[in-house]
């Protein structure tokens, strides 16, 4: 719990204290926030309506290169529709911590934020990918990642808040090439880290419950005797969590069992954040079918009785 | 000299995420007194100016407010003795 202390000095250097210690009520429900992605704005208004009266709280949304403005930015109808944004961008990481007009850009961005509206900053989602290609080190993210929060903490604005996003699960296994990366952070960095994002999914029809995926490790089929399963990892952090990306593949599962793996995710996540440790703070459905030939695999799409249990999660999480 | 004393109540325990927070503190020191100067001129005549009136504060007191969540606490009132701050939670 945060503490404030007074001290009170004399000329002569007399020095008296005083420590009193509050709290914050949390934000994390035991319910998490629930939210969707959507390719567009009109998919999203298309979803909302179909969820409708369920009111879905909070929107993940990409802009790439920051934008003008907040008003120019993909969260901004967030502000109408009463949504807490999880708003993603992509600035330079080799050069943002170091690029001083690159910074001022951002904070003037920020200073566009409507008063009290809640915006969680994810900068540079899923850096995996772009380390390993070389693009970038996981120093220099780490840096950018630093140096945004930062920034964001400098507005003094609880609403505004900062966050890294990372793979999840694959992150942390040691079949990929990723748990090998120093994931640790310095007490600076934690100090401006917010929350920390995963992006999981029932990626194959045979993927085990979100719990399983979650809270074994190996990406829920246990093995190693060395890697720690998501949630264990991420507790390090003593962070909350975000799912900024989860879903469920409508390919090669029946509509009945991924209705059932949706309702399952969400009780779990209500039950997993009434026990101890780190919460889930939100859980951002990624509501999309990218229709590819390649992989048919990526429609994650609710339809029929799944976007039922979708909006009975959320009817649920409003109340 | 003495040592200053000082005191701290917040207006409550919890608070809701962007409700004000009052932190009222009450300070003082022994040694800290107020002290007024007069000042008067007189001539070998007998001339006197007007008295001039001088004041100062023996061993004044500071006062600091930091958070380790890094809110600001801003000042409202103070009057010597009773200061209150606010922040946003």
């Amino acid at each position: 719990m945060p503490n404030v202390t007074v001290k009170i000095t004399d000329k002569a250097g007399h020095v008296a204290t005083v420590v009193k210690t509050y709290a914050i009520a949390s934000s994390v429900r035991t319910k998490p926030l629930m939210g969707a992605s959507t390719a567009d704005n009109t998919k999203f208004n298309t979803l909302a309506a179909a969820l409708s009266p369920a009111h879905l709280e909070c929107r993940r949304t990409y802009d790439g290169a920051l934008p003008t403005s907040f008003n120019a930015s993909k969260a901004f109808p967030d502000v109408a529709n009463n949504m807490v944004s999880y708003w993603s961008w992509k600035p330079n990481a080799v050069t943002f911590a170091t690029d001083t007009a690159a910074q001022t850009a951002f904070s003037n961005f920020l200073n566009t934020v409507p008063a009290g509206h809640k915006l969680n900053v994810i900068t540079w989602h899923e850096p995996e990918d772009n380390i390993n290609a070389g693009q970038f080190t996981l120093v220099q993210w780490k840096a950018m990642i630093k140096k945004v929060g930062e920034i964001v903490k400098s507005k003094n604005r609880p609403e505004l808040r900062s966050g890294i996003c990372l793979m999840g699960p694959w992150t942390f296994d040691t079949r990929g090439a990723y748990d090998l990366y120093d994931w640790t952070f310095t007490a600076a960095e934690l100090a401006v880290i917010d929350f920390v994002g995963i992006d999981p999914y029932r990626w194959n029809p045979g993927d085990p419950s979100m719990q399983t995926i979650l809270t074994v490790k190996e990406s829920g089929t246990g093995g190693s005797a060395t890697s720690l399963s998501t949630m264990t990892k991420l507790a390090q952090w003593g962070k909350p969590v975000v799912l900024s990306e989860w879903g469920c593949t409508r390919t090669g599962t029946t509509e009945a069992d991924a209705t059932a793996w949706i309702t399952a995710t969400y009780n779990w996540m209500k039950t997993w954040n009434a026990g101890a440790g780190i919460d889930i703070e939100a859980a951002i459905y990624f509501n999309n079918n990218l229709d590819l030939a390649t992989e048919p695999r990526a429609n994650w799409e609710l339809t029929g009785t799944c976007l039922t249990a979708f909006k009975n999660a959320v009817l649920d999480a409003n109340g | 000299m003495a040592n200053p004393t000082v005191t701290a109540s917040l207006d409550k325990a919890t608070y809701s995420v962007g409700e004000n927070m009052i932190l009222t503190v009450v300070y003082g020191d022994a040694d800290t007194q107020s002290v007024t100067v007069t000042v008067q001129v007189t001539d070998k005549s007998g001339n006197q100016s007007n008295p001039q009136n001088v004041s100062a504060v023996i061993d004044p007191l500071t006062v600091a407010v930091t958070d380790d969540s890094g809110r600001t606490w801003t000042r409202q009132t103070d009057n010597g003795t009773t200061a209150v701050y606010k922040a946003v939670a």
